[in-house]
């Protein structure tokens, strides 16, 4: 089996829990993200428009906010940021550091060959997650909630 | 890119390895024969033949409900069966095909092939295995034999409540849906483990997930989703069979239960389960159609990513079954959103696969012949699939034919077509024989032109207005040709399933032998002997590409292991156990448990305790203590495990 890239031998445990921790998220950040997304904002919209909270307008609230503004700010915004930072996360990985490793090293590195993988699976999975949740905000913009 | 290699002289490099130490390892790994071994076996390819042959039966008997309920629609008011058994047949049908007959089937490709792909000899449970093939069994036999005391579930394959509860639908009925379903859903979550530990914990050295085939991929991420969609059905079909037997009110809108509960826990599960039948079909697609392009699967990242992200994101559109309940309209664009995306990662499948087509030399045999079909098909029901994720065609063609006909076209071309496909491709393996040619392409044509004539009319009658599920109709709809035109197709197709049938009959007879690779495929299981031994490899090799059987480096390893104690591994019945994502080799090997009987004992006794339940014969319940018992015997810690230096001294007994 070979051995481990010298200059990844070289980084201390930390850094190396770090690059992991970063490496998942940029494989699995965005697919959670919608996740969340879908959960948050089907499931309020369901729960407030069954029990109908109004605010002082007749609009239906939700912690205080109006629904709309929740699914659109808590439920939405947020998630497709995290989605957003994913992507912008397994690009750089992509195209800086794999993608440039990978080519001096093609074909005799199953590690390194292995992570271009993910990293091209979280690519995917991210392009997915950002246009999921930008489709949904959209709708929360289009529709008004409970008809 | 990768190519087939002209030259196939190194392809004998593991049958140099077997003829070197297969007579030693057939000592640690002996063929058993006779009664017992019969009951008692775990060998993973006796048991994926077991699921392959039993599934195949089930399809039968479902295909028979399906054939006489076209022979009632054949014209307008029928009288061949009564409306109380055609609420059985289509229900029965509809039930039987998804849970009996695609699932099992593909778990049985999953079972002979999984380890073979992989290079190791067997699942990582073996005793587990045997254990969920029993249990499937008797499912089966329980919901068809419910039929012979009218007994069958009649609500429809999503038995939908009210209709399914206890004031509608009295009798055994339901019971037996929920019970059955409680009691298979046992059996595929032991099969759905099972495959996962062994995917990623039994990989060949070197074989890092990006050398993983697409099969295998296929298979894993179809078990995630079965480990996370079966619950919801299981706690589902649990509470209706309480509301039903003990009077709880979980879907009784009347007593402040939610009626619209059982459609989001019933589809919560059933449109990740519509993947979970097709998207193993599309690893067997994406195993067949890069050995008969003579290279290696294009963009292999990309049809990864396709199988990964259906996986996912099928968990999420759930609701677009329910377009039509009067959810609030921005709950459902949530759920188109992703309708509309997942039909992407089936594209980019189609796209592979032409791709690899083009870009390679097509050899236009029986196998890749069903894959051609099934890609037309396929690709037709896909069509239907995203009108439907319009939220407003949706509203309007929901519950009409064109529905049935819509996820025909999916299941039908989606699995049966790569189903058969994979059984003229993988039959030389499984059974040592060759197909006729001639028999294999009258076969495919009979089919494929009964299955268009049977399903494509019934868009048109749904686009007339006739609902599904009705037992007659009147003559003066303007549906009757439509529905000649679907009975006749039927029967075309019943030929055309049966041609198959003797092909494969007759191979079994008359077949000429097969060689080990007769195709030249790319990937492991092509390095054991047709049929494999029961240790599959002589010598587990180390992998260094995705194509393992068109590269010199993994070809010449089974003959450099010949010398290796730890490659060959004949004095431990054994295997090896190599890291999840790069497949590096870990110590010691993991010891295999003997045949037992106990994986039948344990499933026996839930299966009489399913029946005591059924029946409401309480104290019969007391029978899964022998399950316990027998679970108990069967995890006791006979022996220790096999010390750090990987000398012998027995194992676990999983
Ligand atoms: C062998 C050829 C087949 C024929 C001739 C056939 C025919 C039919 C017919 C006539 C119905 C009833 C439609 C209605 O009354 O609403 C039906 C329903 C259904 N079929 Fe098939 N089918 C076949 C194969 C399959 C396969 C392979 C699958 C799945 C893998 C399948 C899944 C279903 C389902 C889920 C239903 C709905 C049952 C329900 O309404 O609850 N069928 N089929």
């Amino acid at each position: 089996m070979p051995a481990p890239r010298s200059s990844q031998r070289r980084l201390p445990a930390g850094a190396r829990r770090l690059g992991a921790g970063l490496m998942w998220f940029a494989v699995l950040g965005g697919i959670t993200a919608w996740a969340i997304h879908l959960v948050l904002a089907w499931g309020t919209v369901e729960l407030a428009c069954t029990r109908a909270e109004t605010g002082p307008g007749g609009e239906v609230t939700v912690l205080g906010m109006s629904l709309r503004g929740f699914v659109a700010a808590v439920a939405t915004a947020i998630p497709l940021a995290v989605a957003i930072a994913s992507l912008i996360a397994s690009w750089r990985f992509r195209s800086r550091q794999l993608a440039g490793e990978h080519r001096e090293t093609a074909g005799d590195e199953p590690r390194l060959d292995r992570a271009v993988l993910m990293v091209q699976l979280g690519l995917g999975l991210n392009v997915f997650s950002v246009l999921m949740i930008a489709f949904g905000g959209l709708a929360v913009l289009w529709f008004s909630p409970c008809t | 890119m990768t190519v087939k290699p002209d030259t196939t002289t190194a392809a004998s490099a593991p049958r140099a390895a077997d003829d070197a130490v297969g007579e030693r390892l057939s000592e640690t790994w002996p063929e058993e024969h006779g009664l017992w071994a019969w009951f008692t076996t775990v060998d993973h390819k006796k048991i994926g033949r077991r699921y392959m042959v039993t599934a195949a039966a089930y399809f039968v008997l479902a295909g028979v409900a399906a054939l006489v309920m076209r022979t009632q629609l054949a014209g307008p008011n029928g009288d061949v069966v009564d409306p109380e058994l055609f609420d059985q047949l289509f229900s029965l049908h509809g039930t039987a095909m998804i849970f009996l007959f695609a699932t099992p089937m593909l778990f049985g490709f999953g079972n002979f092939l999984v380890p073979l792909m992989l290079g190791t000899r067997d699942m990582a449970f073996p005793r587990l295995n045997a254990f969920g093939y029993w249990v499937f069994a008797a499912a089966g036999i329980l919901m068809f034999g419910s039929l012979l005391f009218e007994a069958a579930p009649n609500a429809g394959w999503f038995a939908y409540v009210p209709l399914s509860g206890s004031d509608h639908s009295p009798g055994y009925n339901l019971d037996v849906y929920t019970l059955g379903l409680l009691f298979l859903g046992v059996s595929t979550t032991a099969g759905a483990i099972n495959f996962i530990v062994t995917a990623l914990k039994l990989r060949a050295p070197g074989m890092s997930l990006n050398r993983v085939p697409v099969f295998v991929w296929a298979i894993v991420v179809t078990s995630f989703m079965v480990i996370f969609a079966l619950p919801p059905l299981n706690v589902a079909n649990a509470m209706l069979f309480l509301d039903r037997r003990f009077g709880t009110n979980f879907f009784d809108t009347a007593e402040g239960g939610d009626a619209v509960l059982w459609q989001h826990l019933f589809w919560l599960f059933g449109h990740p389960d519509v993947y979970i039948i097709v998207l193993p079909a599309l690893g067997i697609v994406s195993a067949i159609v890069p050995t008969f392009s003579r290279r290696a699967i294009a963009a292999y990242p990309l049809i990864v990513l396709a199988t990964v992200a259906t996986g996912i994101i099928s968990f999420g559109v759930w609701v677009h079954h329910m377009f039509a309940v009067g959810l609030p309209d921005l709950s459902l664009t949530f759920f188109s959103a992703a309708s509309l995306i997942i039909t992407v990662p089936a594209g980019i499948q189609v796209f592979c696969w032409l791709g690899t087509m083009l870009m390679g030399r097509l050899v236009l045999n029986v196998a890749m012949l069903w894959v051609l079909g099934f890609i037309v098909l396929f690709v037709l029901g896909g069509v239907t699939g995203v009108m439907f994720a319009i939220v407003p065609f949706d509203q309007q063609t929901t519950d009409s034919y064109f529905v049935v006909a819509h996820f025909h076209y999916v299941l039908f071309g989606g699995a049966v077509f790569p189903i058969i496909a994979g059984l003229f491709y993988w039959w030389p393996k499984f059974t040592g024989r060759m197909t006729s040619r001639r028999g294999g392409l009258w076969s495919f044509w009979l089919t494929f032109a009964g299955f268009n004539l049977a399903f494509f009319p019934m868009h048109i009658s749904g686009l007339l207005g006739m609902p599904r599920r009705i037992y007659v109709y009147p003559g003066d709809t303007g549906w009757t040709v439509w529905n000649l035109l679907s009975t006749l197709g039927a029967y075309l197709l019943t030929v055309g399933l049966l041609v198959t049938l003797g092909t494969l009959v007759h191979s079994l007879r008359r077949g000429e032998r097969a060689t080990d690779d007769p195709w030249g495929g790319e990937t492991l299981e092509w390095a054991a002997t047709s049929p494999p031994k029961v240790y599959n490899l002589p010598v587990i090799p180390t992998a260094h590409s995705l194509t393992p059987m068109w590269d010199e480096r993994s070809l010449a390893s089974f003959t450099d292991g010949i010398a290796d104690d730890e490659r060959v591994l004949a004095h431990q019945h054994a295997v090896l156990r190599t890291s999840e994502l790069d497949g590096r080799l870990e110590h010691p090997p993991l010891e295999m448990p003997e045949d037992s009987p106990l994986p039948l004992v344990v499933a026996a006794s839930l299966f009489a305790g399913t029946l005591a339940l059924l029946l409401g014969w309480y104290e019969g319940t007391l029978v899964l203590l022998v399950a316990v018992a027998a679970l108990c015997w069967w995890l006791w810690p006979h022996r220790s495990p096999i010390p750090e230096d990987g000398a012998d001294g027995g194992g676990g007994q999983t």
